[in-house]
């Protein structure tokens, strides 16, 4: 079964590349019963996020982003 | 290069910010410039420093209770949050080199793992195994030094 440390080996991941079915169906089952992975996949999100807010405009996904 | 002096044009952010990543672009100029002297990318030294992470979770893989993650609250409240992005940048320039410089060309300069990987001579594998570690570095470096530094209003 997955435990916390690879799953947020796998939070990491599915930021870089797509996960695979069984990643993504692993990750999901812990994610529901584990709360501070799920704080922690946030976190991971708002760093993805941080960092696109350095990037030129040119990026699609930084809409919301402006002030 | 010509893809990080593009960066130069950014405009519009907060004061922070900017000196973060003006920091964080010399820190990466540098190393490529070394390359460039070398013929090679510096070797990536820390690639076995797993210590920082062993101490986030315990020998099963669950959290350690000291190193569970908390809310950081609404992403927008934090990025306005001049705090958040001091904490940020001190956690950024203590990160080790080699995780500091894959993790600004990932999340900062927003390039694949695959350009990463093929820049620097090392496997993809690799690559989300140093971004993995840097963002598990990065999350416990802020929790640690925002959190525990922000004054309930």
């Amino acid at each position: 079964m997955l435990m916390c440390k690879g799953a947020t080996r796998l939070m990491s991941l599915k930021k870089d590349r797509p996960l695979s079915f069984q990643e993504r169906l692993s990750l999901k089952l812990h994610l529901a019963m584990c709360g501070a992975c799920r704080e922690c996949d946030r976190q991971f999100t708002l760093l993805h996020q941080a960092g696109k807010r350095f990037r030129p405009e040119d990026d699609p996904e930084q809409g919301n982003d402006a002030p | 290069m010509s893809a990080i002096e593009k960066h130069d044009s950014f405009a519009g952010r907060s004061g922070y910010e900017t000196w973060v990543f003006g920091i964080l672009k010399y820190k990466i100029l540098d190393a490529m410039r070394a390359q460039k002297r070398h013929g090679h990318w510096q070797p990536l030294e820390d690639e076995d420093d797993d210590d920082a992470i062993d101490r986030q979770f315990q020998q099963n893989g669950r959290w350690h209770e000291s190193a569970r993650p908390s809310t950081w609250g609404e992403p927008e409240a934090t990025f306005e949050n001049e705090h958040f992005w001091q904490v940020f940048d001190a956690c950024m320039i203590a990160l080790p080199d080699s995780a500091a410089r894959v993790f600004s060309l990932r999340e900062l300069m927003g390039l694949s793992t695959a350009d990463i990987c093929r820049e620097l001579g090392i496997k993809e594998n690799n690559c989300w195994v140093i971004l993995h570690r840097a963002r598990l570095k990065l999350r416990a470096c802020i929790e640690k030094g925002w959190l525990e530094e922000t004054t309930p209003c």
